[in-house]
């Protein structure tokens, strides 16, 4: 079967190596970030630092992954980085996953620290831990090229961290190959604190598939929905394209995102040497990607004087948008930097411009960073602060912990035009009013800003180019994929919409729900519905069928919905755990909330009492009470979680009625108490101030 | 006869037909087991890729090297392994220049590309995304592979021109 069957412990401390089956931990967590998620829950003390010999470091295979239906695995581990330092996941793709599971592991997890610098090289059934002490200090790239020579095995898989997670870093990244990276969430401190550098996977083994012509079956109709009719635009655009248009040109050409720390949100039309397609289009060398995924959505770039990298996703906007720059060459050079220095470039980009924003406001001087001025779109700055960050030297030292923590120490205010969530940059690319609905879940839901399409306005050109349309057609082409699931998971086809505040939460929880079958099961889920907008439609039923296809285990798309509720529960026990030892209050992004000057939402203001409601009724769906934001008792005894209950300290005749079902359609909620009281006590002046 | 050519300027080394080969041939996924592989290196940051396959050599030394006859060509003109004449030997692994015929050790017998006999076309062909794989007709392949030099070498010309 697709699963591999054996979880590797490593303890670094004492040199201890245990392997347990998987199969304990398979039918309550099946895999991926259930698995993961249990494995921080039960091993890590919610008072660990998440730096401390006590964490953990995990890497969770999908029970798909290795297969032509899944390629990740997720990194899970007690964040160093997110406010309350609770639980963190972040997906790494690449070759490493797939490797893990034809070396024969599922999982592994490493706790303890090493005495002195190590990796741990697994090959098959032999697993050793070697000297790292010559590693210590090299960049990614350095590290994997010294490892495959030294072991002589230029087919081994290799993930490791750079100077920032050996400095400990709360926002260092782990790296695979050239561009694949777990970089939320601080996993390269969290490696760097055990003293690991690195960790070499090579697998011969294969996976046995339960039922051949129904997996096949499956991927082949994954595979006809990728490449055939209006809906595989994405597939086309990932892969020539990656997201160099989708972000790097039509963003700003719409002029709707929250734009980091620009004042205005009308943006003039780029000139042609600073659009990203055509700089991508000009530098390439070809696709990169994980594993049997056919779409291969991201870019190798050789760029002369600079050098050569790989480049995905959101990374098109942090190192421009936040620091107001449209110098390409400026962009690249900071992305390879932060890359080799193993730190991540979402974060720190957002952290220059917010030092950017403070230099402007004149918070701050030129003296409070070495004697660099903080302009706007200035190289100088832009390096300076990358280098002095990842060395851990100078002002750096200071902006280690991330935005939070330096804007505690810098005061003034300066926390609250902080473009950030639990610590982290708010990706510049969101609808400015479901943002604020997405920011008021933030104390509930980790993953906020995933929840809405917030880029439909840059998706439907993209829409309308691949297929002949015009931009209407191809607007309503796209509300109608979106509408359709809105009606099939809500009941209500408009709930994907910005201002749906009474069905929000149920697309938000869906959108969740998919998120996490995903990961459970090793797919992408940039192929699944919560892309619906983009025309991607993978969706829980079929996962559902390819993890019983691939294991030969009875999953019913019901069975892996509780599975995700399971887990969705105990994280969320989990950081009421953390929240209760490690007092650290969230800041809200209040630059997000205030009504826009001008652009396409221009005096649209955020409506405080509609955003409480959002959370509410959240709450109710998920089984939470939106008093305090805790899982509820009988929801946590449905799921057999009785012992974590009891750990939360929750009494048996807890007062709550509502124990809505998950994917159910959310009716009227009850407005009878003010929703999430004892997390949100913010005011509406308070935010408009 | 047909035969499989693989363009490296298209393909994006996303490795689908080699998961799809295995568990088309083994019912397993296994790279390991892959008829076709698709060899991966990475230097200063760049990734470089081949497909190592059996590319049907018209005098397959594979074939002249085998002591048990094991490799045989069919009616249709396609180099296939005998499974119950093959010892595993691995002669031909070590004959064949381009690395294309391997011994599956749990069987203990060669593995190589049949252009996935008794199916209508190759399954690597079938799934490949990018268009790099294509299943022609011998005599026609020369010319898709001409064709596809042939752009690269206007889109050169063209960027000069740009210049």
């Amino acid at each position: 079967m697709t699963i591999a069957g054996k979880m590797l412990f490593i303890d670094l401390t004492n040199r201890k190596i245990e392997i347990e089956p998987t199969s304990s931990y398979v039918k309550d967590y099946i895999g991926g970030n259930g698995i993961g998620t249990k494995l921080i829950y039960d091993h890590v003390p919610p008072e660990s630092s998440g730096l401390d010999e006590e964490s953990m470091l995990t890497f969770n295979c999908g029970v798909l992954t290795g297969t032509l239906l899944g390629n990740k695995c997720s990194v899970v581990v007690k964040s160093p980085q997110y406010t309350n330092k609770s639980l963190a996941i972040a997906g790494l793709g690449g070759q490493f996953p797939s490797e893990m599971k034809f070396a024969g592991y599922d999982s592994i997890a490493v706790n303890g620290k090493a005495e002195s610098p190590v990796y741990i090289h697994i090959e098959n059934d032999a697993i050793k831990i070697k000297d790292a002490k010559h590693l210590w200090g090299l960049d990614v790239h350095k590290t994997q090229e010294r490892i495959l020579a030294e072991i002589g095995d230029p087919d081994a898989h290799i993930v490791c961290i750079g100077p920032a997670g050996e400095n400990l870093i709360a926002y260092s990244m782990i790296v695979h190959e050239i561009q694949n990276t777990a970089a939320k969430g601080g996993m390269g401190a969290v490696m760097g604190s055990k003293n690991l550098k690195a960790i070499v996977v090579r697998g011969t083994k294969g996976l046995k598939v339960a039922n051949v012509d129904k997996f096949m079956a499956l991927f082949d109709e994954l595979y006809q929905h990728l490449t055939q009719g209006p809906k595989s635009w994405m597939t086309k655009e990932l892969q020539k394209w990656g997201q160099s248009r989708h972000i790097g040109q039509f963003y700003p050409a719409r002029n709707i995102q929250t734009w980091g720390y620009f004042d205005s949100y009308v943006v003039p039309p780029m000139k042609k040497e600073e659009l990203a397609g055509e700089f991508l289009r000009k530098h390439i060398k070809g696709n990169l990607g994980s594993a049997f995924c056919p779409i291969q959505c991201q870019h190798n770039l050789e760029v002369p004087g600079v050098g050569a990298g790989g480049i995905a996703c959101q990374c098109y906007s942090g190192y421009r948008y936040f620091v107001k720059s449209h110098d390409l060459k400026l962009w690249w050079k900071s992305m390879m930097l932060c890359n080799a220095y193993g730190i991540d470039a979402m974060t720190l980009s957002g952290i220059t411009g917010w030092l950017m924003k403070l230099y402007e406001d004149g918070t701050i001087t030129a003296a409070d960073t070495d004697g660099v001025p903080m302009e706007w779109a200035s190289e100088k700055a832009v390096l300076t602060v990358i280098e002095k960050v990842a060395k851990n030297e100078g002002f750096g030292k200071m902006l280690t912990g991330g935005i939070i923590p330096a804007a505690q120490a810098i005061g003034r205010g300066s926390d609250r035009i902080a473009v950030q969530s639990r610590n982290m940059s708010v990706y510049p690319g969101m609808v400015p009013p479901m943002c604020s609905a997405a920011v008021y879940l933030i104390p509930a839901s980790q993953e906020a800003w995933i929840h809405p399409p917030v880029d439909k306005d840059a998706i439907f050109q993209l829409i309308a180019d691949h297929n002949n349309m015009t931009y209407d057609e191809a607007e309503k082409e796209m509300e109608r994929w979106v509408s359709e699931l809105a009606k099939k998971v809500t009941g209500d086809p408009n709930a994907w919409r910005e201002d749906s505040y009474e069905t929000f939460p149920g697309y938000a929880i869906h959108q969740e729900n998919v998120i996490s079958a995903c990961d459970i099961s090793g797919h992408c889920d940039y192929q699944s519905d919560r892309l619906v907008h983009g025309g991607a439609w993978w969706d829980t039923d079929r996962i559902a069928q390819a993890i019983s296809a691939g294991t030969g285990m009875d999953c019913s798309e019901d069975h892996l919905l509780e599975v995700v509720q399971r887990r969705r529960m105990l994280e969320l026990a989990y950081h009421e755990l953390c929240k209760r030892v490690i007092i650290e209050e969230d800041v809200l992004p209040f630059r997000l909330l205030k009504a826009r000057p001008d652009g396409y939402y221009k005096g649209q203001e955020v409506d405080i009492e509609k955003l409480y409601q959002v959370v509410e009724r959240y709450c109710q769906i998920r089984g939470m009470d939106p008093e305090t934001m805790i899982p509820l008792r009988k929801e946590l005894v449905r799921l057999g979680l009785e012992e974590v209950a009891d750990r939360l300290g929750l009494e048996p005749d807890d007062a709550q009625e509502e124990v809505a079902v998950v994917n159910q359609f959310p009716g009227k909620t009850d407005k009878s108490h003010s929703p999430g009281k004892k997390n949100h006590k913010r005011t509406k002046s308070e935010v408009s101030a | 006869m047909k035969r499989i050519i693989w363009d490296q300027s298209k393909c994006t080394s996303c490795r689908v037909c080699e998961a799809v080969c295995s568990v088309t041939k083994e019912g397993e996924f296994s790279p390991a087991k892959a008829r076709g592989k698709i060899i991966r290196t990475i230097e200063n940051s760049i990734l470089y890729k081949v497909r190592v396959y059996c590319l049907q050599c018209e005098t397959p030394s594979c074939m002249s090297v085998c002591p048990a006859g094991a490799i045989v060509e069919d009616d249709q003109g396609i180099k296939v392994v005998d499974e119950d004449k093959c010892l595993g030997c691995r002669m031909c692994e070590i004959a064949c220049p381009v690395g294309a015929i391997t011994v599956n050790s749990e069987k203990g017998t060669s593995i190589k590309c049949d252009l996935c006999k008794g199916l209508d076309e190759p399954q690597c062909v079938k799934y490949c995304c990018s268009g790099a794989l294509q299943y022609i007709q011998g005599e026609k392949a020369g010319f898709i592979v001409a064709r596809a030099k042939s752009e690269k070498f206007l889109e050169l010309q063209e960027e000069g021109r740009a210049k």
